[in-house]
């Protein structure tokens, strides 16, 4: 009960007039770049950082962390409206929140997405109240042969249920892999696949991609549907009594999930909300919904998103390592401000770390109370005719991607990427397992790369080691299971065996 | 593209006259430099934020705008991948002659094209000022069996070649390794992360023997016990870590290799613009946030500027290189 003590102060420090403004600029600044495609909260955070300089650390603390779980809330806005992922971690919410939306559903989407992170922020904020330190300790047991287990399992998980066919799902990723190796090799510094044009060194971002295959996918798609989308009847602007029950457990999950993916050093939000997503659709009783907008598929990964920014604040406070990009960043603030990460960061910067804490159980109730207003009225948005609204959303990718790098060859990526999405979603090939191969195609490579070099070039250090095991063995399952059963299914006599192929 | 390759071709030795004669003039123009930043100044850190030069580089940030430094806002712009070479690539190919753009440069940009010939050279760029030097450590897990350097060394030596896995977070790390090994007459085998803090969490979490590498990120965890750190890499001990032994004192034979930091501009910047960086750069090394810093680092001040650093960077490549064994 100490901690609730500690958290007691904590939350006399947040509430002091000027660390509650932060904590609000914080979530708010969040929200907006959580919006906006090209900007992250990693950017935002390393922005404003040389403005803090000289401010008081703990303001300075809670305004970051505020932009990091508040971008977690903005990036669902354009995932559900337009279909236009506005971070990593929304991409799967876009393809039943989108669907959602079409159905004029926004609202409901828009609203159970807020109720859940807010839900799933307080779960795993208070998570970090009570578990911190010995969770931190316990996820350094993720070496590099997990971590590539772990990301395996994902993709393998994911192509398997992201589509009809498993086998177009793990064609995706493997394509998002190869993308992923386009530019500087992370590990020798030797550039690949760049054919002598310096602006492919930096790779291809993830941001490109996304909103070329789902923004400027869908817009094509629905240009060349034989008949016009009808405008969306807006109803039900916040969540029906069912929509509730529905969700009630993808919360749950998402936010137990969410929060233990996001303490695992190095992995964080993305990871996170495609495993809740994963794990709705194989426990619910109507799969065949999913990617018909099904607000499970919204429930549990908005929830798990939101989860894993305050789970990778454990790592962080807890042992001084970095649990995200963003943490990272955090990271570096907090040096700079003459601070030491590490761990005894908890005991001798108490009030800062306690005063952090308490002020997520602030910012996520502030972003309850500004989104749920907030869900209604985008939701009205939609009464807008879709064949309006496609020129703007055109708009808005290029610029979003352009805004990034100041780089017109994305642009054309965009437009490139973008055919390419049309022709996906017109031959029902999933998305969502390509943009995830490219996000995790970095991690995928190092670690594959830091395992062998561990075990000097043997395979059996992904045996070996008990988690990392059971992690393959997971990701044999998924991919055998459906083929096993479709073999199955397929010779329902002996005598027609045969003919199957 | 065609036009950095040629570039890269000049060679090492070459490119160094060339930016000592630039050098040079600088100093004899000595008069007052009557340029100032026309817009937001970009300061580009080639490598990941949260590793050692990223915080330098917001410390430098931190000083130029609280000190008002300069007339104009300052961007920091994180260009991350191949040991520096993203970073540095973008400067020349992007930023060239562009007079409001800094790049924060250090070993690891000038031993990664040594390692990798297609990776941009520091001759793409034109050095301003030397901050400090970093030291390395050996460091084991707090819960390590190896209490004292020799015992380590006994063992590596006692075993087959690369049974050991020390985890890196960058090239002078591997660097550092390189070092060692050569010293024990044994491979050590390492294994690359993308910066400190990765590298710092694979040792924490028990996956490696052990790591070499910069005080900066180990200090946290060194108080509380989680690492021990078992010898350092240079010919003194430090004044902060009385009781950790140099690995000359242990019986190895090890040159004394340290790792600079400083501020470069982009490559054929007018010397007017040249100048006004290095007149701020002194400002920012002078400043008691700076001295702060790099004390409670554990690094040591080296303040080195304009032509000066030149010939310096011209000395370490030939070390570097000496180490390595690729003479230029």
């Amino acid at each position: 009960m100490e901690a609730l003590m500690d958290l007691g102060g904590g939350f006399s420090t947040a509430l002091t007039p000027n660390n509650l403004m932060m904590c609000f600029l914080g979530v708010f600044l969040g929200q907006l770049v959580g919006v906006l495609p090209g900007i992250g909260p990693s950017a935002a955070i390393a922005l404003l950082l040389p403005l803090t300089f000289g401010s008081d650390p703990t303001a300075s603390l809670i305004m970051f962390a505020g932009i990091y779980y508040g971008a977690q809330y903005g990036g669902t806005i354009t995932s559900v409206l337009i279909s236009v992922p506005g971070e990593s971690s929304t991409v799967m919410t876009s393809i039943d929140g989108y669907q959602m939306a079409i159905k004029g559903r926004a609202g409901a989407a828009l609203g159970i997405a807020a109720i859940g992170s807010f839900i799933a922020g307080t779960i795993s904020t208070l998570g970090l109240t009570l578990l911190a330190p010995p969770l931190a300790q316990a996820a350094l047991a993720f070496g590099p042969p997990e971590y590539f287990a772990l990301v395996v399992l994902g993709l393998v998980a994911l192509a398997a249920v992201s589509g009809r066919s498993v086998l177009k799902g793990v064609a995706a990723g493997v394509a998002g892999l190869l993308l992923a190796t386009i530019g500087i090799d992370p590990q020798s510094g030797v550039s690949r696949f760049d054919f002598g044009m310096v602006w492919l060194l930096d790779g291809i971002e993830f941001i490109v991609l996304t909103v070329a295959l789902f923004g400027v996918g869908e817009v094509l798609a629905s240009c060349t549907a034989a008949s016009a989308r009808p405008v969306a009847e807006v109803k039900n602007v916040l969540p029906t009594r069912e929509d509730w029950r529905r969700s009630r457990m993808p919360i749950l999950r998402g936010s137990v999930v969410g929060f233990l993916v996001g303490v695992l050093p190095g992995t964080g939000a993305t990871i996170a909300s495609f495993i809740a997503y994963i794990m709705e659709k194989k426990l619910s009783r109507h799969p065949e919904e999913f990617g018909k907008g099904a607000i499970e598929g919204v429930a549990g990964p908005e929830s798990s998103n939101n989860a894993a920014a305050a789970g990778a604040l454990v790592p962080m406070l807890a042992l001084g390592v970095p649990g995200s990009g963003t943490t990272a960043i955090i990271l570096g603030a907090l040096i700079m401000f003459g601070l030491r990460p590490g761990p005894e960061l908890f005991t001798q910067n108490a009030t800062l770390v306690w005063a952090v804490i308490a002020s997520m159980y602030i910012g996520n109730l502030l972003l309850l109370i500004m989104n749920l207003p907030l869900a209604g009225v985008f939701a009205r948005l939609l009464k807008v005719p879709y064949k309006w609204l496609y020129p703007p959303i055109l708009a808005i990718c290029l610029v979003g991607v352009f805004s990034q790098a100041n780089s017109l060859e994305d642009c054309w990526l965009v437009v490139g990427f973008g055919a390419i999405g049309w022709g996906m979603k017109r031959f029902d090939w999933p998305a969502a397992p390509m943009v995830l191969g490219l996000v995790l195609g970095p991690m995928f490579e190092s670690s594959l790369r830091q395992s062998l070099t561990m075990s000097h070039g043997t395979a059996f250090i992904f045996i070996n080691r008990p988690i990392a095991a059971a992690l393959m063995l997971a990701a044999v399952l998924f991919i055998a299971i459906p083929v096993i059963a479709g073999l199955l299914a397929s010779r329902p006599r002996p005598a027609s065996a045969g003919e199957a192929p | 593209m065609t036009v950095s390759r040629r570039d890269l071709m000049l060679g090492a030795a070459a490119s160094a006259c060339l930016l000592s004669s630039g050098g040079g003039m600088l100093r004899a123009a000595n008069a007052q430099s009557g340029w100032a930043p026309t817009r937001d100044v970009e300061l580009v850190i080639p490598f990941a934020a949260g590793g050692g030069s990223d915080l330098l580089a917001r410390v430098v940030g931190k000083i130029i705008v609280e000190e008002k430094l300069i007339p104009q806002s300052l961007v920091l712009n994180n260009r991350p991948g191949g040991g520096g070479a993203v970073g540095i690539g973008y400067v020349a190919a992007s930023r060239r002659k562009d007079p409001n753009t800094i790049i924060l440069i250090n070993g690891t940009t000038q031993i990664t094209p040594i390692l990798n010939p297609a990776a941009r050279t520091l001759s793409e760029v034109q050095p301003i000022m030397n901050f400090m030097l970093d030291d390395f450590l050996l460091f084991v897990n707090g819960d390590s069996k190896y209490k004292t350097a020799q015992e380590l060394i006994a063992d590596i030596k006692a075993k087959p070649t690369k049974t050991f896995n020390f985890s890196t977070g960058g090239t002078t790390d591997i660097m550092a390794i390189t070092v060692f090994s050569r010293a024990l007459g044994k491979d050590i085998n390492p294994v690359n992360f993308n910066s400190g803090g990765e590298s710092l969490t694979a040792l924490l979490g028990g996956h490696v023997d052990g790591t070499i590498g910069n005080p900066l990120e180990f200090m946290g965890q060194l108080a509380s016990g989680k690492v021990r750190a078992l010898g350092v890499f240079r010919d003194t001990r430090f004044a902060a870590m009385p009781d950790v032994p140099t690995l000359k004192e242990v019986g190895l034979d090890v040159p004394n290799f340290q790792m600079w930091r400083g501020i470069a501009v982009p490559k054929d910047v007018d010397p007017a613009a040249q100048l006004y960086w290095q007149g701020v750069m002194e400002k920012v090394a002078a400043s008691p946030t700076m001295k702060k810093y790099i004390a409670d680092n554990v690094a040591t001040e080296a303040p080195i500027v304009g032509a000066d650093f030149v010939a310096f960077l011209a000395a370490q490549e030939k070390l570097y290189r000496g180490l390595l064994a690729k003479p230029a």
